[in-house]
């Protein structure tokens, strides 16, 4: 599924609209319509050569259990992360609002995503448990400071932690079936 | 061989050596955990569940007496309140002529009232709007406004600039919240932020206290009385009197150190350096190099970031009843915390994820701790419970 940058889209797009509106109200007649139009198309090519100009390529969403072996978004950088005794594979992307990175399994299967947004809003776990959204979950609050939801289905269990404030959130899902067997374990 | 010490808090002795009878390096998890983790969850639910409505205690809890301590310091009552089953401070500040009890805080920054529970004398309300949500999808909706904020008599030298609430809401499309803490008649009217760091999006809203007069403003103590205790004392000012008996430790300043354009500065409050290890089921899980570590009262309880550290990554949710943890800061103190059925939050419930970038010793330590928090020298300072 892609997913456009939508504050950079909207920005850019909008003036459009209002001026296409405008053209449309007014009526000037065949010709004037002719050359609105090819303003209209003019203006958009421009957009779009900026948009392309600034790197505005779509972003690819990513979930828990999503296959990252055919992923091709330019956005996300293939890395290797230490923790403690571990390594693990992982994609990266750095955005306006924050970090992600996701980690990987032997099966190239997202396993881990941990998130750091500065925006005003905790990050939306829907964008990232993926097929684990669906099941049964249990939600766990520390007041203020956080909040913990699990989802099981048979041996299948995720979880999605949230830590943090506007402008400071720290956020993680996390597949236990998934992880590899070393850091899972319990 | 696990260290063998009774729960509770010791100031560091210089036994660093302690440190060498903990086995090193990290050994796999094992997999009787996983038994462990049905009984954790049921234990976890009841207890959330038991608590929400329970009364509290037919029998008087203690409370610290408040005796004065010298003409350069104020020493107020501090609530120990239990709001389900977890336990918070309140810290009663006079806003704007109208007292007020607010939630306190060392972990963020700033004074956030109900406009409600404010006065008017000298509040200057503007139309900047303020919000902010929490991670638990608390939000509070309002203005930012300035008020003189006053504590036991003792005023502050200016406005200070606050969050002035009109609406505590769960944020939308959230299900849950703490929105109760606050609303209907709950004992927080707002929360006093009282961080030495600017940790709040707005820099403008930060530590009350610090535009409190002369010395008052110089930082503060917290004295919890214990985890019985039904009120503790709060104390403005730092003297030689009342510090004496503390390890104070320094703190690394934030950024360029001045946060401010009046020169106030600020401190990275989670500079200092913890080491912490964990045994669970007899097996010593993590045994850490120090790791960046918060003192916050905010925090129900403790949490750790296990990976952070070098450790593994807990299936479970919080440690199983049996654990130890222990969490040692050189210079200051030897924390440990044996976890007993059931697991009680506030005292032996500690978090243990991936999550956090630092380390939170939230209230079980303040429960075991008189902490200092000084804001115009940038330390922070332990004493066993006075």
């Amino acid at each position: 599924m892609f997913v456009l940058l939508c504050d950079l889209k909207a920005i850019l797009t909008v003036p459009t609209i209002k001026t296409m509106a405008k053209s449309l109200n007014q009526a000037p007649g065949i010709p004037g319509v002719f050359h609105q139009v090819g303003r209209q198309l003019g203006l958009g090519l421009l957009l779009l050569t900026t948009l392309v100009m600034l790197g505005a390529q779509p972003v690819m969403a990513i979930a828990l259990g999503d296959d990252v072996s055919q992923l091709s978004d330019p956005m996300m950088e293939r890395v290797v992360v230490e923790r403690g005794s571990q390594v693990f594979q992982a994609l990266h992307r750095r955005l306006a609002e924050g970090d992600l990175t996701a980690f990987t399994n032997a099966n190239n299967q997202v396993f881990r995503i941990e998130i750091q947004s500065q925006a005003d809003l905790p990050p939306n776990p829907a964008e990232y448990m993926g097929t684990y959204g669906q099941f049964v979950s249990e939600e766990e609050l520390l007041p203020l400071r956080g909040r913990i939801v699990r989802y099981q289905e048979g041996n299948r269990l995720a979880e999605w932690v949230v830590y943090g404030l506007s402008g400071d959130f720290k956020a993680q899902a996390v597949s236990f079936d998934l992880a590899p067997e070393a850091s899972s374990s319990h | 061989m696990p260290i063998m010490m009774p729960t509770g808090f010791r100031p560091f002795p210089g036994l660093l050596d302690c440190l060498g009878a903990i086995q090193p390096g990290i050994q796999a998890i094992r997999r009787s955990l996983l038994s462990g983790l049905a009984l954790t969850v049921c234990v976890l639910m009841l207890v959330a569940c038991g608590s929400e409505t329970a009364p509290t205690t037919s029998v008087p809890l203690p409370s610290m007496p408040i005796t004065p301590t010298d003409p350069n310091a104020v020493t107020v009552a501090m609530p120990v309140r239990n709001v389900g089953s977890l336990k918070l401070l309140g810290l009663s500040l006079t806003v704007a002529g109208q007292e007020a009890e607010l939630l306190l805080d060392t972990g963020s920054a700033g004074l956030r009232v109900l406009a409600s529970a404010a006065g008017t004398q000298g509040l200057q309300r503007t139309s900047t709007p303020s919000v902010v949500t929490f991670g638990d999808n608390t939000q509070f909706v309002g203005v930012v406004a300035r008020a003189p904020v006053a504590l036991g008599g003792v005023m502050s030298s200016e406005p200070v600039a606050i969050q002035l609430i009109d609406q505590v809401r769960c944020a939308p499309g959230a299900e849950q919240c703490s929105d109760r803490l606050f609303n209907g008649g709950q004992p927080f009217a707002g929360i006093v932020g009282t961080s030495l760091a600017a940790r709040t999006a707005n820099v403008d809203i930060f530590n009350p206290l610090t535009r409190l007069p002369g010395n008052f403003g110089s930082g503060y103590i917290i004295r919890t009385g214990g985890f019985q205790s039904s009120q503790g004392t709060f104390t403005a000012g730092l003297t030689p009197i009342n510090t004496s008996g503390f390890g104070i430790l320094n703190l690394a300043p934030a950024g360029n150190g001045t946060s401010f354009s009046d020169g106030t500065r600020i401190w990275d409050d989670g500079s200092l350096e913890v080491s912490y290890a964990i045994t669970v089921g007899g097996e010593q899980l993590l045994n850490s190099p120090p790791g960046r570590t918060v003192f916050d009262t905010g925090t129900s309880d403790i949490l750790i970031n296990s990976p952070l550290l070098g450790g593994p990554t807990f299936l479970i949710r919080s440690l199983p009843t049996g654990s130890s943890f222990q969490a040692i800061l050189p210079g200051a103190f030897i924390y440990q915390v044996n976890v007993t059925f059931p697991i009680t939050p506030g005292s032996d419930r500690i978090f243990v994820d991936s999550t956090n970038n630092v380390q939170l010793l939230g209230m079980p330590l303040f429960f075991k701790s008189d902490v200092l928090f000084d804001s115009d020298q940038g330390r922070i300072g332990f004493a066993p419970l006075g």
